[in-house]
C-alpha cells in the first residue's frame, strides 16, 4: 500500500495551501494535502469545518480564493464542474440526493452506462449494438438490485424511498459508475448498522475495481468510517492537520 | 379535397417544428424561442440551392437539413450553462439578430423582398406536384422524424437527457458530463426545423422574413407547451390544436379581416387557461415552474 511519504509516485489529488472565504468565515485556510493512487482518505471534522467546501472544491462548485489545486497533475482551479465529472470525479452529498423521478432500476442502469453513454445515431438506428449494451449493464445493476433486497421495489420511483434508502442507493449508483475518485460525504450518517456495513461495502468494492482508484470520505467523527483508511485528517475551522 | 390536402400539408410541417422544438423544451428542459433562425435557415438555403445555383430537390433539401443544423452550433454553445429565464432572453436575441441578417444580406436573401419561384418536390423523374402527393410526402417525413425522435427519448439517452434536464448538479456529480450530447441534440434538433424550413419553401414557392418573425417562434413554443412537453403525443396534439383553432373560428361566421385578430386572442385566453388548469399540457408533460 502506497503511503504518503513516497514521493515518487504523483499523487492523484494535490491541493497546496489553499484558502478559502465565505462570507466572513475562513471556510479554509491554508489546507494543504495530496492522495496517492489507490488511497482512502478519511476528513473528519464538526459542523462547518470545511469538509463539504473541500469535496465542493475537488468537484468544481467552489473556486478556492488561492492555493492549488491538482488533479492527476493537472491544473484543476477554474475548471468547470463538468471537467471534474469528465476526469472521473464522483461526489455523493450528505443529505442524499437520487433522480427521484426515476426508477431504483433506472438510476443503477445510468450508473453503469456512464461510461459509454451511446451516441444518438447508435442508440436509435442500431438497436442490436444497444440492447447487447443494455443486457450487460442489466446483468450488474440486477446482482446489485438482490444483494441490496431491492429486487421486489426496482420498479419504485427513488423519490418515494426513505432518508437511509437513498442515502444508500445514491452509494449504490456511485458504486456502479465508472469514475477515479469518489468524494462522499458523510456516506453512512444516519444509516442503521446493517445498511452502514452494506454501504462500506458498496464503497469498497468500487475501489477495488480499479487499483488506482481514489476515495475521500468527509466524516464528523472517527468512528463513523469503520473502513480502511490509508490516512486522517483532521479538520477544525478550516484549518487541516494530520493525525496518522 | 386540396383544402384538406393543404391541412394536412400544414400540419406535417409544423408538426415537425413542433416535435424538433419539444427535444429542445420537454427533454432538455429549455425554453427556446430561436426555433425559427433554425427553420428559415433550412428554408433559406433549400430556396438560394435551388432557385440561384439550380440544385436538384434532393440536394437542396440536404443543404437545407445541415444549414439548419450547423445554425445550432453557436446557439447551443451559447446555451451550454444557462438555465430558466435566461434560456429565453438569449435565445430571442440569436432570433432578433438572425431575422435582422436575413433581411438586410440582400444579395442572399432578397432582403424583404424575400425569394420567389422556389421549384417544387421531386425526386430525380419523380415529381410530386399534386397537393396530395406533397400532403402524403410532407406527412411520411413526420411520422419517420416522430418515430425517430420516439426511440431516442426512449432510450438509454432519454434517461440522461432527463437527468441533466431536472438535475443538472447531480447529473454532474455523479460524472456524467453531457456536454456532447447537449449539442448532438441541438444538432438534431435544429435540423428537424431545416426540414420543416425545407418543406415549407418548396410547398408556398416563396419566403420572406415575414414567415420566421418573433411570432411564429411564439406560436411554436405555444404549441409544445399547449400540448405537452415532453410527452408521446403532446407536440402534435399542440401543433393540430392551433391549426384547426383558425380554422374553426371561420366555420363561426367569422369575417376574414377579423380572423387575425380574434385567433390571438382565443389563443391568449386558452394559454392562460391551460397555465392555470392544466400545466402540464394536453398530453401530461414536462412542467415548467
Amino acid at each position: 500500500m502506497a503511503t504518503n511519504s513516497d514521493s515518487t509516485v504523483e499523487p492523484r489529488i494535490a491541493v497546496t495551501r489553499v484558502s478559502k472565504r465565505l462570507g466572513d468565515i475562513h471556510a479554509l485556510c491554508q489546507v494543504s494535502f495530496s492522495v496517492l493512487p489507490g488511497e482512502t482518505v478519511v476528513l473528519i471534522g464538526g459542523n462547518g469545518s470545511g469538509k463539504t467546501t473541500v469535496l465542493d472544491m475537488l468537484s468544481g462548485v467552489v473556486v478556492p480564493d488561492c492555493g492549488e489545486v491538482r488533479i492527476d497533475g493537472i491544473r484543476a482551479i477554474h475548471r468547470v464542474p463538468q471537467w471534474f465529472a469528465r476526469r472521473g470525479v464522483l461526489r455523493t452529498f450528505q443529505s442524499p440526493r437520487v433522480f427521484e423521478q426515476m426508477t431504483i432500476r433506472e438510476c443503477l442502469d445510468m450508473g453503469t452506462w456512464t461510461s459509454s453513454i451511446p451516441g444518438v445515431v447508435s442508440a436509435t438506428v442500431w438497436p442490436g449494438a444497444y440492447r447487447n449494451q443494455a443486457s450487460v449493464a442489466s446483468r450488474r445493476s440486477a446482482d446489485l438490485l438482490t444483494r441490496l433486497g431491492w429486487s421486489s421495489i426496482a420498479t419504485q420511483k427513488a423519490g418515494e424511498l426513505s432518508y437511509g434508502q437513498r442515502k444508500l442507493l445514491a452509494l449504490a449508483q456511485l458504486a456502479l459508475t465508472p469514475g477515479s475518485f469518489a468524494l462522499c460525504d458523510e456516506p453512512l450518517a444516519g444509516l442503521d448498522a446493517d445498511k452502514s456495513a452494506l454501504g462500506i461495502q458498496l464503497l469498497e468494492t468500487w475501489k477495488r475495481e480499479g487499483p488506482t482508484r481514489v476515495l475521500l470520505i468527509a466524516t464528523h467523527d472517527l468512528d463513523s468510517w469503520p473502513g480502511d483508511a490509508t490516512c486522517q485528517y483532521q479538520l477544525e475551522n478550516g484549518v487541516l492537520e494530520r493525525l496518522q | 379535397m386540396n383544402y384538406l390536402y393543404h391541412l394536412i400539408a400544414m400540419f406535417a410541417i409544423s408538426g415537425l417544428l413542433a416535435i424538433s422544438l419539444d427535444l429542445l423544451v420537454g427533454h432538455l428542459g429549455l425554453l427556446i424561442l430561436c426555433q425559427s433562425v433554425f427553420y428559415a435557415g433550412g428554408a433559406y438555403a433549400f430556396a438560394l440551392s435551388t432557385t440561384q445555383w439550380h440544385l436538384p430537390f434532393q440536394l437542396g433539401l440536404l443543404i437545407g437539413i445541415v444549414v439548419g443544423g450547423l445554425l445550432s452550433v453557436p446557439v447551443a454553445l451559447a446555451l451550454r450553462r444557462l438555465r430558466g429565464d435566461a434560456v429565453v432572453l438569449a435565445s430571442l436575441a440569436f432570433l432578433l439578430l438572425f431575422i435582422e441578417m436575413i433581411k438586410n444580406l440582400r444579395t442572399f436573401t432578397g432582403g424583404l423582398d424575400g425569394i420567389q419561384d422556389i421549384p417544387p418536390m421531386g425526386f430525380g423523374s419523380l415529381l410530386i406536384g399534386s397537393p396530395a402527393g406533397f400532403a402524403w410526402a410532407s406527412l411520411a417525413f413526420l411520422v419517420i422524424s416522430w418515430a425517430f425522435l420516439q426511440r431516442l427519448t426512449g432510450s438509454s439517452i432519454g434517461l440522461f437527457l432527463h437527468a441533466l434536464r431536472d438535475y443538472p448538479q447531480l447529473s454532474t456529480a455523479l460524472g456524467q458530463d453531457l456536454t456532447g450530447m447537449h449539442l448532438k441534440v441541438f444538432f438534431l434538433a435544429a435540423a428537424i426545423a431545416g426540414l420543416a424550413g425545407c418543406l415549407y419553401a418548396t410547398y408556398s414557392t416563396y419566403i420572406s422574413p415575414d414567415v420566421f418573425a418573433t411570432s411564429s417562434s411564439v406560436m411554436l413554443l405555444v404549441m409544445v407547451l399547449l400540448g405537452g412537453p415532453g410527452s408521446r403525443f403532446g407536440p402534435l396534439a399542440g401543433a393540430m390544436a392551433l391549426l384547426i383553432l383558425p380554422e374553426s373560428i371561420r366555420i363561426l361566421g367569422v369575417g376574414n379581416e377579423a380572423i387575425g385578430a380574434i385567433h390571438q386572442v382565443v389563443i391568449g385566453l386558452v394559454l392562460v387557461l391551460f397555465s392555470g388548469l392544466r400545466p402540464k399540457g394536453i398530453f401530461r408533460g414536462y412542467e415548467f415552474r
